[in-house]
């Protein structure tokens, strides 16, 4: 299938009918915005002076030495305004949102970062902003609940089904169904339906886009490697794109054991997608189980499908141990307090590094800080490690 | 051969009374109810049986129906014993009766075998409630293979053009979404909902269209029925269950409506 709505045979847009007029106007808003000068003027100036791009590529020396392998460079997305790199995302869509003359956004969140980057946006732009959030995650990721609040956002809890990220999403489309007249649809990540994986991927490209030119002023080479953690697949979408066409750059995407979709998963369909998915034998999706919040979702962006099935990128579970011990490394060895999402990423590099010789590089894409998990490592760990 | 929906349809346009289709949740509140239930509905006037296959994640509905499915399916409902349930209720009763759901649980374990197995039962036809015209070829093959007639879904903010391409694609009846939203009763419509029917006679030629979303009086059916061939009830229906079950008098609350219904649109 060589259809525009889809990457391989993934994607498409599995969506009741209501849904068909607001995603052929998104279409339209994005085709037309994105070839507009100045929309892009506006939100590369947004990026720029008030979200902190670029990030830095950091040489973690210390972890490095550590593993005794290939060189470590780290992509500092966790050094965004708000934490994540999920305002790249928000920024671009409310402007979008701005665009269509819509007056409220709204949002589902698992671990908070995207509602809070969302509730950011809609800020700056005086919209109105609406959360959902599973009861589980409103509990574990208090904080980002009070700092969506006092961003101006409405934070609905979410009691359906397994309360956490899937849920939210299924409640966020039907408020979309609801209220299309006059509310725009933020999705956090690169799943949904047509436009919104091709549209979340080109806001996120921007990671990769600065990876590529950072990596090459310094090492005058690509490096080996990217990796990235993978839950609905934005960071890691959004740092793999531009190095799809270099085919000697091995892409891995680190998965949450109990939310493994891409490596334990089948093709089914959920949430306006054909993708890959966590289902029993009846079709019906499966609760997941992480640590973190954020990587919690029996789905992922088709186009990591279709990366997985094509064999550009390879996709590999981690367990919530070895995450954990992956975040006290990089407080540890680099000073930095990782998301529990992106210690997934992380966690790979003692199964990676150490194999390789000291001439290769391995870039890790910290998607996020960890403030936001601090409460649920010290209720894992203990104060005596 | 025609199936039993198709000659209701053809039958429809000879008597031009207008249709009463009742919904209702596979194995809510379990599979012996829902036989029941069909049973009972046909008693009481229903023309149509929609039953919903419970699904994990359903986007197009709302809180009653979002709550009978994860009741269901905590119960152990599938689809494999909601066709028992038709098999059963196939030796008492000829009324048409289509299955509506979402694609994850009509395809898994392969669309073919699926929809093979749902003819085989004894159903008529499927209501898909997150395929578009422009995903349909996923299945209208295997449908069209195993004589199951698809009912495709227009809303009010569909276009008449593609109000019309959607009714030729439609094999079944044309479902017309009456609100903006989710599945669910509603206390009452918009003041234009008429002139939305107008627009859907005008754009849907030669096929059946049933009003269904948040039907969920007497009333409302009353006020509904001159602009179309049928209403679809199912939340407020699941309601009574919901409110009734297992008092002695369930089954026959659940029939008072039905009853109520179908003299209000006549």
């Amino acid at each position: 299938m060589n259809k525009k709505e889809y990457f391989g045979s993934f994607g498409g847009q599995f969506v009741p009918e209501t849904l068909m007029a607001p995603l052929a106007e998104l279409e339209c808003a994005l085709k037309s915005a994105l070839k507009d000068s100045s929309f892009k003027i506006e939100l590369n100036s947004y990026l720029k002076n008030y979200a902190g791009r670029q990030t830095p590529l950091y040489f973690a020396k210390r972890l490095t030495q550590m593993y005794g392998g290939a060189k470590i460079y780290i992509k500092r997305e966790d050094l965004c305004h708000t934490g994540s790199h999920k305002i790249n995302n928000t920024l671009g869509q409310v402007l979008l949102a701005k665009r269509l003359g819509k007056k409220r956004v709204i949002a589902e969140t698992g671990a908070g970062q995207h509602g809070v980057a969302t509730a950011t946006a809609a800020a700056i732009f005086g919209l109105e902003c609406v959360v959902y959030m599973g009861e589980e995650d409103i509990r574990r990721q208090a904080l980002n609940v009070y700092r969506m609040e006092l961003l101006g956002a409405k934070v609905i809890p979410v009691t359906s089904g397994t309360k956490t990220l899937k849920d939210a999403i299924n409640e966020a489309m039907r408020d979309w169904v609801t209220n299309i007249a006059n509310t725009f649809y933020v999705i956090g990540s690169v799943m949904g339906p047509y436009p919104y994986p091709l549209m979340v991927r080109t806001f996120q490209s921007i990671i990769g886009k600065e990876t590529k030119q950072q990596i090459l002023a310094v090492e005058g080479k690509l490096p080996d490697y990217v990796i990235a953690c993978v839950g609905g697949g934005s960071n890691s979408m959004g740092i793999f794109y531009n190095f799809i066409k270099d085919k000697n750059v091995k892409l891995i995407g680190l998965e949450a054991a109990g939310a493994a979709t891409l490596s334990k998963g089948s093709v089914g369909y959920l949430h306006g997608m054909k993708t890959y998915v966590l289902q029993d034998k009846y079709g019906q999706i499966l609760g997941t189980h992480s640590i973190s919040a954020g990587l919690d979702y029996p789905g992922v962006g088709p186009e990591h499908s279709y990366l997985k099935e094509s064999g550009r990128a390879q996709y590999f579970p981690i367990t919530d141990f070895e995450a954990l011990n992956a975040f006290k490394m990089l407080a540890i060895y680099e000073g930095i307090i990782p998301a529990l999402e992106s210690s997934h990423a992380f966690a790979y590099l003692p199964k990676l590094a150490p194999k390789l010789s000291k001439d290769k590089i391995i870039v890790v894409c910290l998607s996020g800080r960890g403030d936001k998990d601090v409460d649920s490592v010290l209720a894992v760990l203990g104060r005596n490690k | 051969m025609k199936n039993r929906l198709a000659q209701f349809i053809e039958k429809q346009k000879q008597t031009k009374e207008k249709a009463l289709i009742v919904f209702f949740t596979a194995g809510y509140p379990n599979m012996d109810a829902t036989e029941k239930l069909i049973l009972a509905s046909v008693n009481c006037g229903a023309d149509i049986i929609e039953i919903g296959i419970p699904f994990s994640d359903p986007v197009a509905d709302g809180p009653t129906i979002q709550y009978a499915s994860e009741y269901a399916l905590k119960n152990g409902a599938t689809l494999a014993k909601a066709l028992l349930v038709v098999k059963k209720a196939r030796a008492k009763t000829q009324v048409p009766i289509v299955f509506m759901g979402y694609m994850n649980t009509f395809v898994a374990g392969g669309a073919k075998k699926s929809f093979a197995s749902i003819s085989a039962a004894g159903v008529d036809g499927v209501i898909i409630a997150d395929i578009v015209p422009e995903e349909n070829k996923a299945v209208e093959g295997i449908l069209k293979k195993y004589n199951l007639a698809q009912s495709m879904l227009v809303a009010p903010n569909t276009p008449a053009k593609r109000m019309s391409a959607i009714a030729n694609k439609t094999t079944g009846f044309v479902y017309v979404v009456s609100v903006s939203g989710v599945t669910g009763a509603r206390k009452g419509f918009s003041i234009d909902i008429t002139d939305y029917l107008k627009k859907t006679k005008a754009a849907i030629l030669n096929k059946a269209r049933y009003v269904g979303f948040g039907v969920g009086s007497a009333k409302a059916a009353k006020a509904l029925a001159p602009f179309c061939d049928g209403v679809i009830v199912g939340s407020a229906l699941i309601n009574i269950i919901k409110e009734k079950y297992p008092k002695s008098t369930w089954l026959n609350s659940v029939c008072n409506l039905i009853k109520n219904i179908k003299k209000a649109i006549k």
